[in-house]
Parts: structure tokens; sequence; C-alpha cells
């Protein structure tokens, strides 16, 4: 029979499963190893990565340099462009001298502002950093908290409230969400500033009153996946056994759920943030342009027009090595939130 | 199941929208541009070429659907093979799969579409194979995921050892398996494309005017954002109470499978 | 030991029900027994007979929730625990009374340290700073023989077998010095050579702490390794009490009767190990009357009357309403 007796919860009822075998614990020089691997693993990561955006040049259609070069352009511009490219030579070359400059913070020189890319991005980069912490932040304290008002008051007013608002979240565009804010704490209530952006440098109250609505905006679709997480793991683990175990000790709930239930939910927490954080850098592209901050989204979008091919593949790697650091980042704090997990 | 009523009727209205939209969507009449939602005649009122709201919202419906099935669909087509060979041969092959599978998950996927539809010229096709190419490692690794679990079941070992060739265990044993998991998926991955398609479609390298989608009635909305605020609520309404139809569709279909599939 | 002194816990007409489908439906019903200090009550049964539910009405953990409900009483060192509030019961879990449960492999947090887990439960109801809660929970592992406690308080619950686990989990009931005991099934998890160690374990326990015990178990012979009394449960209903020696030696009702044919032990003396056709009653479908009528074998039709649990002696109790009349066909 289960531990509780007959309970009125199905969840309770689930079969149990089968007890782990006992493990000694791995050493400390295997944790070490481990982290070595992973550190190994996003090295790799980042060289197929070069090739993916060095690779992106070949899908422009016909002669690369009088596609970028645009409608008109001079034979010189055309030339200059192809030299830039190394065109001609061997697509290794190619990649080998590209991959170069980059590795040396060398991202090439902008076809449109031809000033360099690396200088571009530098100044744009504090806004969309801003941005995107300002909005992870937002994503993680209100999604975690939602998530556990729902998780312990589950099937309560409370509860179908939250996932109703969290189901309708997942489901709205990040920009549209933008654009009603805007329309409404903007336009309408005068709230906000509408656009633009002040660095923190100049006008700290300035910069955070800015950074409000896109950040609420962009956090909204992670913060509903992560109350749907926290949900979802937190009630589970709140019908395990060793949370009886710790209640039958005369630890309060308080205690139980802040100590004990978070902390065994932290690792797929984890794991569901750093795939957010990844999903809120590409939304807040869109999200930048419609509160038109000068950021690396922005400039990214300018680029497609432009048809400014050295701008886009650095944003494009610039985001991907994000993602690769945030992984990595991930998967640390998963192996030591996780006893288990250390191999 | 109210999530497979709504996009039933969803389905139904993108097929018959050009029979059964009041006005021609594209015809223009400078005469009533940006009219208030509840005009005398047009319902929804009508955008900056006074082009009526109401049928580009019906003909919008059906693009932004199609595209969604299109993206999905070519996520699926990539995907379901190499999740397929990735799981069900292991060794060497699964990690290669894996490998570019990880570095291709490193790009944000609607970076990575929004720099494939820039580069290779803006429309629709073109947007569509750019979400199709960045969603395809989802599928994978779902596939692949799915197709471990089933791999050591013992009818499988079964079949094994009497011989059965490796395609007919894949075809007759382990795709049946691994179908509903992947519906689920679909369904949940048609959500996440028709939002990146609206992406897309806002900055303009989605369909190309005068043909409207949704994402692309929200683009050029944006611009009179001002002036005619309620020209952005109806498209984003619409593409919520899509992907919502398509998320609650996967969650109920995850339920009654009682399996779990990640998102 | 009978009268000799006060009871420390003492249960009368425990009642729990739930909520199913809009009926109030008696998982546990009319249910009385009493705990002297010092000694152990075996709670005996089925699963499902309302054995674990009892107890856990008693920690709080039943009764409390949406759906469910409680009424009865349970006086326990002069408060009623089925009456008191969350901080109240909060204060006396793990301290005046403390729990083991079932499954020790489930049963401790997989992400904290077993040292830490034990003195967490010190420092809610000592006031320790955690060093000194540490040492008393490297004290308490000590007690229950966990070789090198220092050491392995640093270690995870994964890297315990499961005996170990168990002892952890004992460690942590014992470590405020509660008065009284309820361990639910705390062997059955177990492999049979380390069942009895645990139970050597509990009964030095309960000899050196002089603690009182509530011992939850389906299995006859652990009863009468283990306890002083027992209480025999069929339907969330108990249907004898008594000595185990007693009891053992001449059951009250048939129930207990089969039960104890039942054991290969006692089985083995009588000639044949015996079975009870037919499967306990579930709380939707109890029978008005007797509720081992439809399967008692030596059932009257005046066996349809409502029953009540009859003392026939000092500390015996009996819930035939046949008395012992149907143990003359028993011979036959």
């Amino acid at each position: 029979m289960t531990p509780t007796g007959i309970s009125v919860s199905p969840a309770l009822q689930e079969p149990k499963k089968l007890p782990a075998p006992a493990k000694r614990r791995v050493p400390l020089s295997g944790l070490l190893r481990s982290v070595g691997t992973r550190i190994l693993r996003s090295l790799l990561l980042f060289v197929a990565v070069t090739i993916t955006v060095f690779g992106l040049s070949a899908l422009i259609p016909g002669d690369p340099a009088v596609s970028l070069a645009g409608e008109g352009a001079t034979p010189e511009a055309i030339a200059a462009i192809r030299t830039q490219l190394g065109l001609g030579k061997p697509w290794y070359e190619q990649y080998f001298s590209w991959t170069n400059g980059v590795l040396h913070g060398d991202l090439g020189t902008s076809f449109f502002y031809h000033t360099p890319v690396s200088d571009l991005v530098m100044s744009r980069l504090p806004v969309t950093l801003s941005l995107a912490l300002f909005a992870i932040i937002a994503a993680v304290v209100f999604g975690i908290l939602a998530g556990l008002l729902s998780a312990t008051r589950r099937g309560r007013l409370a509860d179908k409230i939250t996932t109703v608002i969290s189901t309708v979240g997942i489901a709205t565009p990040n920009f549209w969400v933008g654009m009603i804010l805007l329309i409404l704490f903007s336009l309408n209530w005068h709230i906000f500033p509408a656009v633009g952006y002040t660095p923190i440098t100049k006008n700290a109250g300035s910069w955070f009153m800015h950074l409000v609505l896109p950040a609420i905006a962009l956090a909204a679709a992670a913060g509903a996946e992560l109350q749907r997480q926290t949900r979802s793991s937190v009630s589970e683990i709140l019908s395990q056994d060793y949370i009886r175990t710790a209640r039958a000790q005369g630890l309060t709930r308080r205690k139980v759920l802040w100590q004990r239930a978070l902390k065994n939910g932290a690792p797929p927490l984890a794991t569901v943030v750093g795939f957010q954080t990844a999903v809120l850098l590409g939304g807040s592209v869109v999200v930048e342009k419609v509160f038109s901050l000068p950021g690396v989204g922005t400039l990214a979008i300018d680029s497609v027009t432009l048809k400014d091919l050295p701008i886009l593949q650095a944003v494009v790697l610039l985001n991907a090595c994000f993602v690769i650091i945030i992984n990595f980042a991930t998967d640390l704090i998963y192996t030591v939130l996780n006893p288990k997990v250390r191999i | 199941m109210a999530g497979l009523a709504i996009l039933c009727i969803l389905a139904v209205v993108a097929i018959v929208a050009p029979w059964i939209t009041p006005y021609d969507p594209n015809a223009t009449d400078l005469n009533t541009v940006l009219l208030q939602p509840g005009a005398p005649g047009h319902l929804l009122g009508t955008d900056e070429l006074g082009r009526d709201v109401a049928s580009r919202l019906l003909v919008g419906g059906r693009v932004s659907l199609i595209a969604a099935l299109q993206g999905t669909g070519i996520a699926l087509v990539i995907g379901v093979p190499l999740g397929l060979v990735s799981g069900f041969f292991g060794a060497w092959v699964d990690k290669v799969i894996m490998f570019v599978t990880d570095a291709l998950m490193s790009f944000p996927a609607l970076l990575l579409a929004m720099a494939i539809a820039g580069i290779l010229g803006p429309n629709l096709t073109n947007a569509m194979t750019a979400i199709g190419l960045s969603t395809a490692p989802r599928a994978i690794r779902l596939v692949r995921g799915s197709v471990l679990g089933i791999r050591e079941e013992t009818y499988i070992e079964a079949a094994r050892s009497i011989g059965t060739p490796s395609y007919q265990i894949v075809f007759r044993h382990i795709l049946p398996n691994v179908l509903a998991p992947l519906v689920v998926f679909a369904a949940i991955l048609a959500g996440t494309v028709m939002l990146i398609e609206a992406g897309l479609s806002f900055i303009g390298l989605g369909v190309q005017p005068p043909e409207a989608s949704w994402g692309a009635m929200l683009g050029s909305a944006f611009t009179y954002i001002s002036r005619s605020p309620w020209l952005a609520v109806f498209p984003g309404v619409c593409i919520a109470i899509s992907v919502l139809a398509l998320n609650v569709l996967g969650d109920g279909v995850r339920d009654s499978i009682g399996k779990k599939v990640r998102r | 030991m009978t009268g000799a002194k006060d009871p420390l816990l003492n249960v009368e007409n425990l009642r729990v029900e739930i909520d199913f489908n809009g009926a109030w439906v008696p998982l546990v019903d009319d249910v009385s027994f009493s705990v002297k200090p010092g000694e152990t009550l075996g709670l005996v049964g089925e699963s499902g007979s309302g054995k674990s539910v009892s107890a856990m009405s008693l920690m709080g953990f039943m009764g409390r929730q949406r759906g469910q409900r409680l009424s009865g009483t349970a006086a326990f060192q002069g408060k009623d625990l089925l009456r008191l509030n969350d901080r109240e019961l909060e204060s006396m879990r793990g301290n005046e009374i403390a729990m083991v449960f079932q499954e020790p492999m489930t049963s401790l947090d997989p992400a904290f340290k077993v040292g830490h887990q034990i003195a967490a439960g010190i420092r809610v109801h000592q006031h320790v700073t955690a060093a000194q809660a540490k040492e008393m929970a490297i004290e308490a592992m000590d007690k229950v023989r966990i070789p090198s406690a220092r050491v392995r308080a640093d270690s995870y619950p994964h890297e315990f077998s499961g005996g170990m686990r168990q002892r952890v989990l004992i460690a942590m009931a014992i470590a405020n010095n509660p008065s009284m005991l309820i361990a639910d099934e705390p062997t059955t998890a177990l492999d049979v050579s380390v069942q009895a160690q645990i139970l050597a374990l509990l009964t030095e326990m309960k000899e050196d702490l002089g603690l009182a015990m509530i011992f939850i178990t389906h299995n006859m012979g652990v009863v009468a390794d283990i306890c002083d009394r027992l209480a025999v449960m069929y339907a969330g209903q108990i249907v004898e009490e008594g000595d185990v020696f007693e009891t053992f030696a001449a059951p009250q009702h048939p129930y207990t009767d089969r039960l104890l044919a039942a054991m290969p032990s006692i089985a083995s003396r009588r000639g044949s190990l015996e079975w009870i056709p037919g499967s306990p009653p579930k709380p939707t479908d109890f029978p008005a009357g007797c509720r081992f009528a439809p399967r008692c074998r030596h059932r009257l039709d005046s066996c349809e009357q409502p029953t009540t649990l009859l003392e026939i002696s000092p500390g015996r109790s009996n819930r035939c309403l046949r008395g012992n009349t149907w143990m003359e066909e028993n011979e036959s």
C-alpha cells in the first residue's frame, strides 16, 4: 500500500519508481574531469558555430559580391567586397582567414557604415545585455513565484488564474505584447517613454524607465514557461515521501517549500532558464525594433535590410556564443545542484 | 479538446477565406483610410491604404496557417529521419548527428531564421524554409529521445533476435511508437513556428506586400501605432488564439496518452 | 502491566472520511485504542485496513486536507492531537511524536546530506547552533549504529543502502528524544536479513529511551517479536485488541484467527497453511453489519447487525457478534 494510506489525490497514487541503486560518491577529480569535458565540448561547439556562420555566405544566390553590393553598385564597390570576403580563394582559406579575424576580435568591416563591425557591435551590446538581463531576471523571479503559488494551491482559484495567464503568455508573440504595452502605458497613459534608450552611465532612472516595457514584453513568454515548469516539478516534489519525512520532523510548510522543494526542483528549472535565455536573445531582436532600442537586434535587422553580411554574421555568431556559454553554465549548475549527476 | 475545436474552425475559415471576405483584401481605397472598428461597412475598420481589416485578417490567417504547416512540415521532414537514424543506430552516427544538432541549437531559432531568410531574400517560402531548418534540431532530439526509450523494449530485442531487418524494425515497430509523442510535438512546434513567422513577417522578411499575414499586418500596423492603435490589436489576438489552440491541443494529446514529451 | 500507568496516548472514536464524488466515505471508523508509556502497540491488518490512515491522522497528515474530515479524540499529554492547529502540530511532530516510514529508499531527500537532514529536524525544536545540531545529528547516527557516523553525515542518501537509510530515518526520529514513535511498516521494504537488524535496533531504542511505540505491520511474526499488545484492524475498524501472548494463544475474533492461521510458523503447528478467501471490501462498499462477515466461515444471519468493540476482559476487546461461540465450529 502507499505509505500515505488512501489518498484523494490521483497524483499520489502513481506507481513508485524503482529506487536507484546506491552509488559511491565520485571524488573531486571526477567533477573536475566532467567540467573539463564540458569545456572541450563547448570549444568544439564554438568551432561548429563559426563554420555555420561562415557558411551563411554560401546561401547568397548568384555572385555574392554583386548581390551584396546591391543594385547600381560601382565595379569598384563590387571589387572591394570581393577582396574583403576573399572571394576567389578556396573556401577553406576564406574560412581560416575569417576565423582568424574573429579570434582576434576582427569581425570585418561593415559594407554600409565602412567602420569595423566589432566597434558597431560593442557600441550596441550594452543595450541588448541590459534588456536581456532585465528580462531574464523578471522572468525567473515572477515565473518561479507564480509557479510556487500554483504548486502549493493546485486546483484552486489562484492556480487556475495563474495557469490561464501563463498559457496565454506562452502563445502570445513577444513583440505584440510590446506593442500593446506601448499603446497602453506610453501612448495612452504616458507612464513610460515610448521609444529610445538612455545609457545607465548617463541617467540610471531614465535607463530603467526605458527598459521596463521591453523587458516585460520579452520576459512574458519565458516567465510563463518557468511558471509551468515550476508548477509541475514542485508539485511533483511536494508529493514525494521525503517531503513528508521533513514534515514529520516538524519542518514548516514554508521551510519545506523554500529549502527542500526549491533545491530539488532547481536542476530542471536551470535547464529551462538556459533554454529560455537563448529564446529570449532571439526574441530581443524584434522587441528592440518595437521600442526602437539601439541594440544589437536593431543592428541585425538593419543589416538584413542593407545586405550588410559582416554585421549579420557577427550578430549571429555573438548570440550563438552567448548560448554556448549559457548552456555550459546551466550544465555546471545542474551538476553542482544534483549530487547524483556527478559522474 | 477545446484546442481541436478552435483549430477546426480556424482551418475551415482559412480554407474558405477567399470566398467569404466582404471586400477584396488587397483593394485600396484612399477615401476610407484608417477607419475605426465599427465604421459602416467595415466591421474591424480599415488600414492605412483603406483596405478592409476583416478581409485581410481572414486571408492573412490562411497565409499564417499554411506557413505554420510548411515550416513544421520542413522541420519534421528533416528531423524525423535523422532522429530515427540517430536513435536507432547509435554509435558514431548518433554522436555526429547530435553534435550538429547541438551546434544548430546554439543559435536562437528566430535569429538563425532571420539570417537565412535575409540572405536567401525576403519571401514567404524562404522564410518558412529558414524556420524549418532552424527548428529541425528540436525534432531530431525529440525523435531520437523517443527511439532510445523504445529501442531497449523487449519486443524490439525479440524482433532483432529472430533476424528482422533493421528497416523493418524501424518502420513496423519503432515509428508507430514514436508517432504519439511526435503528434504532441508537431502541434506545439506548429505554434512556435507560427510565432517565429509572425516575427519574421513583422520585420518584413516574410510575406511581401500587398499580400497579408497576421505578422505582416502587425508590421504595417506598427507604423501607425500612435494614430490607429486598434490595427495592432486584431492580428495579435488571432495569432495568440491560434498558438493557444495548438498548445492546448498538444497538451491535451499528451495528457491523454500519458507520456511526457518535453516542450 | 495492566492499569499500572495512565495511557500516554488515548484515541477514542477516531473516524477519518474522504469526499468520494460528493459522498463522505469512512476510511477509518470507530477506532479506539491507547498506548501506555514505554509500551509497544502493534496495529495489524491487510493493506487498506486503515492502520496507516489512523497513524497518519494522529500526525496530522490525514483528515485535514480539503475533501477529508476527522472526528473523535486523541488525547496525548493533555492535548487533543486531532484538534491541534498547524503551529502546534509542527511543534509536536518529530519532537513529542516521531515517525518512521515504510520506504527508506524514497523517504530521504536526495538533494541534502543526511547529517544536514537530521540536524534540520533538531534545529526546529531545540535552540542550538548549526554546529551543535550537526554534533547532535552525528550522535544520533552513532546511536543507531551507523559506522563512522562523522564521515557518513556528509554523505548523500544515494550513497547509503536501504537498511542504512532506515537507520538514518530512525536517527532522525529519535534525535529530539520523543516520547512516542510511530513506525509505519518500517521493515516491509527491506531484505529479510536487514529486517531483523532494524527490528533489533527498534527494540533497543524503545528500551534505552523508554519510547512508547505504535508499530504498524501486516506481519504477525513481527508483532510477536516486538509488540506488547496488538490491535487487529479490518476494513477501517479494530476487530480485536489485547495482549500479544493472550491473543496469539486464543484469538477472539475469526479474522484474527484466520490471520494467525496464515502465518507459516503457526500453520505448521496446526498442520496446514491457510488463507482467507475473497478480498477486503472497499471503503465505498463497507457492509452495514459485521464487515468481515462476507468472508467469514462462521457467519450467521445475525451477523448483518451493526457491531461494537466490546471489552471481554481487562485489556482485551472483541468485535465479533458471536463473541467466542464460533470457536467450537473450528474444532470440527
